[in-house]
């Protein structure tokens, strides 16, 4: 009993300056932790307010561009790219230079690009440098977008990024759901640059039909044509008088002239209806009766 | 060409569907003014009926209103689809309730040879008949001569208008289907099997906006013209039957026969 007394009297006294030192040390170094933390992230955050330290969990690139608030300081365009995008696309596996072949670790002023240029087209037209598409590149660059792009055209023709995405790519062959998916992206693949066309494509059984998500309705590139799309005068397009019922052919049974007369309807639906005889004759009727009737009726109302 | 000609197709469809909305319109105001209304819905003077309707008729006309309606919606949704993600399922549903009005027509016709064909057939005095049944719904006659138990434009609409249309709109839907079969003869006239194709679509919608104006027609002389008779074709109501009500032909062989008795 008297041992255990002793013990425990040794224990009390000895240890609690030592506990007390180890209780201070602590505290000051939490406290110098939270103070760097707290300032040290304001004073970041000062300087560059758009943009906050890497998140752990991402490497490589992804440190920083993978925070949704990076943008570049004077034109505020994102940089971003999604961590769930590239990991569901076909190039989850590729390194980012692969496609963005410029990229020069030791300029960081110019968008780590070796030399001051367009980052976005060298990576849309580095496909050429891994697939296999020696023919289709061909094909393209005689197109009217390939021409463009390639020639180094201020307008810029669409290059092989800007049809088929960047960095949530996908594979046509081993996802057909995406596939399917891409059938109805006329208006982001398409329409971005040619929004017009996009707004006339209107008949019914094409145009409208394909806006309401119809699987069965032609895309504009299943008419105009995709890698090999051609200006409409030009007699190589798809959808030039002489090659016309070829293409009507791709889903029209025996196509031919007589069914090719219905080809205005497509994108000229509107203007089909200004020129109907009785269309014409209600819309002056219609405005008769607002610049005479209705102005006079509001006016009187109004009194 | 088929370009302007879509174009024209739209109005006419719009001037039909018009008739048939103003048909109502007109009518409504015609038996008010006259005072049909009144002898009608107050006074009950319903036109009398001399024979139980069956109760196939009217299964068959029950599906045949849900079939037709379902297929107006789902085909007009493909001409002008009003909302985004419905073409597969409209086209499924248009490709049933087309199977259902292809049977329900053959069943008709089958049972109109076996029972009540007669009541459909136009005789001389129908036509005869047909200057005053006109005035009387345009509301210039006040009666017109009872003959049977349909009237010569019933006759017309049930016995020849619906039928012949309802076989045009399923040769042409079918055709829409089997081009190559269906229109290999009119591809020659029309300048290939796709344009043929592409008139048969337009003949295809023209005679369903037809169809949809007969009906808008059919459903108001319905229910002004006879009410009660309407409840009881739906199952809505128990028909009465008048022994004094006599025309000059009996309806069936049956009523004949019973009459004869």
């Amino acid at each position: 009993m008297r041992s255990m007394g002793t013990k425990s009297l040794q224990h009390h006294k000895s240890p609690q300056p030592k506990r007390i030192r180890s209780m201070v040390r602590t505290s000051l170094i939490v406290a110098i932790a939270i103070s760097i933390l707290a300032f040290g992230t304001y004073a970041y955050a000062e300087d560059l307010p758009s943009f906050t330290v890497g998140i752990p969990g991402r490497s490589g690139c992804l440190v920083c561009h993978g925070d949704p608030k990076i943008q570049q300081n004077k034109t505020k365009v994102s940089l971003y790219v999604s961590q769930e995008d590239i990991l569901q696309s076909a190039h989850k596996d590729v390194a980012c230079t692969k496609c963005h072949v410029d990229f020069s670790q030791a300029s960081t002023s110019q968008a780590h690009t070796a030399v001051a240029g367009d980052f976005k087209k060298t990576a849309s037209l580095a496909c050429k440098n891994c697939h296999q598409h020696s023919g289709m590149l061909k094909v393209y660059s005689k197109s009217i977008h390939g021409r463009l792009s390639l020639s180094g055209d201020p307008k810029g023709g669409a290059s092989c990024g800007d049809c088929h995405g960047s960095h949530n790519i996908k594979s046509f062959k081993k996802d057909k759901a995406y596939k399917a998916e891409f059938h109805l992206k006329g208006k982001e693949v398409c329409g971005k640059c040619h929004m017009k066309y996009y707004e006339s494509y209107d008949d019914y059984y094409h145009g409208r039909a394909y806006k309401a998500n119809a699987v069965d309705a032609p895309a504009c590139w299943d008419c105009h044509g995709a890698h090999d799309v051609a200006s409409a005068g030009n007699a190589v397009s798809m959808v030039s008088k002489e090659r016309l019922p070829k293409t009507c052919a791709k889903c029209h049974v025996d196509a031919s002239k007589g069914l090719v007369s219905f080809a205005p309807m497509i994108h000229g639906r509107a203007q089909a209806q200004d020129k109907n005889a009785l269309i014409k004759m209600k819309n002056k009727v219609m405005a008769w009766f607002n610049s005479n009737v209705v102005k006079n009726v509001t006016a009187w109302a109004g009194r | 060409m088929l370009a302007q000609v879509n174009i024209w197709v739209d109005i006419i469809a719009v001037i039909m569907v018009a008739i048939g909305l103003g048909f109502w319109v007109f009518q409504i105001v015609g038996n008010t003014v006259t005072g049909r209304f009144r002898k009608k819905f107050v006074e009950k003077q319903w036109p009398h009926h001399d024979e139980i309707v069956p109760i196939a008729p009217k299964i068959m006309h029950g599906v045949h209103v849900a079939s037709m309606i379902t297929l107006a919606v789902s085909g007009l949704y493909t001409r002008f689809p009003i909302f985004v993600g419905g073409r597969e399922i409209m086209k499924n549903v248009h490709f049933v309730a087309m199977y259902l009005v292809c049977i329900i027509l053959l069943m008709r016709i089958y049972y109109a040879f076996m029972m009540d064909g007669r009541n459909f057939i136009m005789t001389l005095k129908d036509i005869l008949n047909m200057p005053r049944v006109l005035m009387y719904y345009m509301f210039i006659g006040k009666s017109y001569p009872h003959l049977s138990k349909y009237n010569v434009m019933q006759k017309m609409t049930y016995g020849l208008i619906f039928p012949i249309f309802m076989v045009v709109q399923a040769y042409t839907g079918f055709s829409l289907m089997w081009p190559k079969i269906l229109l290999g003869w009119a591809g020659q006239f029309a300048g290939g099997v796709a344009a043929a194709a592409a008139w048969a679509r337009i003949v295809h919608f023209m005679v369903c906006m037809f169809l949809i104006m007969m009906t808008l027609i059919h459903m108001c002389l319905s229910f002004i013209e006879d009410y009660p008779a309407l409840l009881m074709f739906f199952g809505l109501a128990r028909q009465e039957v008048h022994e004094e009500h006599g025309h000059e032909e009996p309806a069936t062989p049956q009523v004949a026969a019973a009459k004869a008795h």
